[in-house]
């Protein structure tokens, strides 16, 4: 009897993997021959199959799909914008992904800069010396009556108004822009 | 390798009518040589797995969809490193397994915690689990209170039925911890079961 007790303390904690094949030979023959003459311990294996059984029955073989009829738009997607960014830059995309990314900041400052540079310039031509100020082109937009296109406008005539960039009131002879 | 443009191409203007027929491996190799085609055949083949794996794993519907999105996206981007001497579903597991368990991950702290599970509280409800029995409902809650790496294993091996060895290297343990942990795993799913629907319940 103290034979047998031990024997099944022994083969317990293998009785589950004896149920789903995951001994090795040698142990599964062990559990075979106890489980033949013990009752108890076939009992604990049919348990056993019976939570296997549980537990398979949520596998993606038994369940449809769940997925959102654009799950392979999604992925189209993903790859898409993957591959346009690599083709910008192939090599900084290969060789530090994230590098572009963290650059990006001092891209948009520069940037602020060189507009803010260009402003202040623009701003010093119009305004800087009124007396003497040269002539602006005039893209072909009549203000004043004058009509001469391709030519320069004479400094009187109102570009800017005073106020800054809002444009003067439109002289009353003046046409209407083509676009 | 370039990729159609966004949106469903019409079934019969693909390339490929025979890709259905092919195993993962020669899909695989149409995959390196450019047939995008032969991406979307697997895909199609393998979205249930992936889904429903993670979702075992993470238990929300949102975060499961993600991360099978995400882990075709590496597939699509890492072809060249799968090694052909492996099962295409293997690494495809290997993929989605490491993504779902930075998932969880990502939720211990108390914060992301608490979103969590007012996530799947909601979207596991109505979305994910409206196809389950009564039954795989409470198969499902009960594997809910399994630890995390406990329940990995029983996803793959119980539930996906991966032979043992394939978990093994799916996880990247030896043979020796996939049969301890699925060994205690189950034990804590049979205390579980138990303790909620009786010993002799299901």
């Amino acid at each position: 009897m103290n034979d047998r007790a031990a024997s099944c303390r022994d083969i317990r904690d293998l009785i589950d993997l004896f149920v789903s094949e995951d001994l090795e030979p040698w142990e599964a023959d062990a559990v075979g021959l106890h489980m033949g003459r013990c009752e108890a311990c076939r009992a604990e294996a049919d348990a056993c199959r019976r939570q296997h059984e549980r537990l398979a029955s949520l596998s993606s073989s038994q369940l449809p799909s769940q997925v959102s009829p654009f799950f392979w738009q999604g992925i189209q997607r993903e790859i898409l914008m993957g591959d346009q960014e690599a083709d910008e830059a192939p090599e900084a995309a290969a060789a530090a992904p994230g590098r572009r990314r963290a650059l990006r900041p001092i891209m948009y400052a520069l940037a602020a800069l060189v507009l803010a540079a260009v402003t202040l310039i623009a701003a010093a031509a119009l305004f800087g010396d009124a007396g003497t100020a040269p002539a602006v082109p005039r893209d072909g937009i009549v203000y004043g009556g004058g009509e001469v296109s391709g030519e320069t406008i004479p400094q009187e005539v109102p570009f800017i108004s005073e106020g800054g960039l809002a444009p003067a009131g439109r002289p009353e002879d003046e046409k209407e822009i083509e676009l | 390798m370039e990729i159609g443009p966004v949106g469903d191409p019409p079934r019969g203007k693909r390339s490929c009518f025979g890709d259905r027929n092919l195993a993962d491996g020669d899909l695989v190799l149409r995959m390196r040589s450019g047939d995008t085609d032969a991406f979307r055949t697997l895909v199609e083949r393998h979205t249930n797995k992936a889904y429903w794996t993670a979702y075992n794993v993470v238990r929300s519907h949102e975060d499961a969809q993600d991360i099978a999105q995400e882990a075709f996206i590496r597939v699509y981007r890492f072809i060249d490193r799968y090694d052909n001497r492996q099962r295409f579903s293997t690494w495809l597991y290997q993929i989605v397994v490491n993504l779902a368990i930075d998932n969880l991950r990502r939720r211990k702290n108390p914060a992301a915690l608490e979103r969590v599970a007012e996530a799947v509280s909601e979207d596991a409800g109505p979305v994910a689990r409206a196809e389950l029995t009564e039954q795989q409902e409470r198969v499902w809650e009960v594997l809910g209170s399994v630890p995390d790496q406990y329940r990995v294993i029983l996803v793959l091996r119980d539930i996906e039925g991966l032979p043992s060895q394939e978990v093994a290297d799916v996880l990247n343990v030896n043979h020796a911890t996939v049969r301890w942990r699925l060994h205690r795993g189950r034990a804590l799913f049979k205390d579980a079961w138990e303790a909620r629907f009786g010993p002799g319940a299901g």
